[in-house]
């Protein structure tokens, strides 16, 4: 079959349907998603798993970025009623940007950081309420936005 | 997305805004047009079918991965109400064209410059809003040390207005080392932390983005603006951004100098 003249011109605009255009104003593009109650039992352990979502159009740097001069993704958690042990992000994208000579270790989409909590035996029953910061910095690869600190609030049932 | 067809081959760059691009080369094939390249750490492949109704079915990665994605001409998307692209000379603004730029910050040495600084007074001066944090913004000092290295000697100055991490800020060792890897050869002022950016430069609408970069006329007032930075390996895109700063300055260092307002004092 002949190759159609597509008489195309200099500029093409892709629709919204597999991907959204950056906004006009970019501002917080990640977003935390919903964290039911978590139940713990005193004197046990428990796993908090935060979903997060970047918008579409961005990445953001993951724990462990290619180059020290980047921003890593922090999950940290105060302390408090429970005590936080392990946070396991998942398996970070490679990918290579035009910004960057070599693959950059990115997250982008939706992904979830799992953190294993020790819940101390004197724990008092009840509701109790666990706090963090999630350190973030999201690059397109045509500029990047400020670093950004979200709060994290996660409700906890403890029982005996 | 740019699409350049000769007979049956074609190039195509694309600014995705999730960050994978680069100009891709290929052929008609059957009834499509398939795209690719090899950048070392993977490939990049890309079908573009055209339609009956004048759009293009594009399929990235040729394993639909990124979804189907539909391109339309400017004029058609504009009549369906899509969203432009982004502007990147409109993004940022400032408060009033007419108002000197002023600014005032410490180099790595911790010596205050200012706007007033005679090394600026009647130049055409560039000021940046950077951050060693910020990868796009490593790109963007390796073009301004090209771009300095052609102009400085026509009238054309550079001053970088560098936000950093608080734990970057007494040390300053990321600041000097990316000067040094760079070999910056012009003023470098430390502004202060990324949180503190619309408090440091006021004077800018919409400032959201590293890098910024300002063009400031022999007046002191700025001229015209560009949010963030297409990287070379964007292609085309790269080589429209060369074209608008190069031209930008030059039409800058033509235009005569116009006494200074004091509205700055």
């Amino acid at each position: 079959m002949k190759a159609s003249n597509l008489n195309i011109p200099l500029l093409l605009v892709f629709s919204a349907t597999a991907f959204c255009q950056a906004p006009a104003s970019p501002g917080i593009v990640v977003k935390l998603g919903p964290v039911n109650t978590v139940t713990a039992k005193a004197g046990g352990t428990t796993k908090i798993t935060l979903p997060i979502l970047v918008d579409q159009g961005f990445h953001v740097n993951s724990d462990k970025p290619t180059d020290k001069y980047l921003i890593p993704l922090r999950l940290t958690w105060n302390a408090g009623a429970l005590e936080s042990k392990d946070v396991v992000f998942p398996k970070p994208e490679t990918a290579k940007l035009p910004f960057s000579e070599k693959p950059v270790s990115i997250f982008s989409g939706s992904f979830e950081i799992v953190t294993q909590f020790k819940v101390p035996r004197e724990a008092p029953p009840g509701p109790v309420t666990v706090l963090g910061k999630l350190r973030y910095q999201a690059c397109n690869d045509h500029e990047c936005l400020i670093p950004r600190t979200l709060d994290v609030i996660i409700p906890v049932e403890i029982s005996k | 997305m740019i699409v350049q067809q000769r007979g049956a081959d074609i190039t195509t760059t694309i600014l995705r805004v999730d960050g994978d691009t680069g100009a891709l080369t290929g052929s008609w094939q059957g009834n499509k047009f398939v795209a690719s390249h090899f950048d070392g750490a993977r490939p990049g492949l890309l079908e573009i079918t055209p339609q009956q109704d004048g759009t293009l079915k594009v399929i990235s990665g040729g394993s639909n991965r990124d979804g189907e994605m539909i391109a339309y001409r400017p004029e058609v998307a504009r009549a369906k109400g899509l969203p432009e692209p982004a502007n990147y000379q409109t993004h940022t603004s400032v408060r009033d064209p007419n108002e000197v730029f002023t600014y005032s910050f410490p180099d790595t040495k911790g010596k205050l410059v200012s706007n007033e600084d005679p090394r600026f007074k009647g130049k055409v001066v560039l000021a940046i809003v950077t951050g060693t944090w910020c990868p796009n913004c490593h790109d963007e000092a390796q073009y301004l040390v090209e771009l300095y290295k052609k102009y400085h000697d026509k009238g054309l100055e550079i001053v970088a207005l560098d936000f950093e991490e608080p734990d970057q800020q007494v040390s300053l060792k990321r600041v000097n080392a990316f000067i040094k890897q760079y070999k910056v050869p012009y003023t470098y002022l430390i502004a202060g932390e990324p949180a503190d950016m619309w408090d440091k430069v006021p004077q800018a609408v919409n400032l959201n983005t590293w890098p910024a970069t300002l063009f400031i006329g022999k007046d002191g007032r700025v001229k015209a603006t560009h949010a963030g930075f297409a990287a070379p390996g964007s292609g085309e895109f790269y080589k429209q951004l060369q074209d608008e700063f190069t031209s930008n300055i030059e039409r800058l260092l033509n235009e005569s100098e116009a006494p200074t307002s004091v509205a700055s004092r």
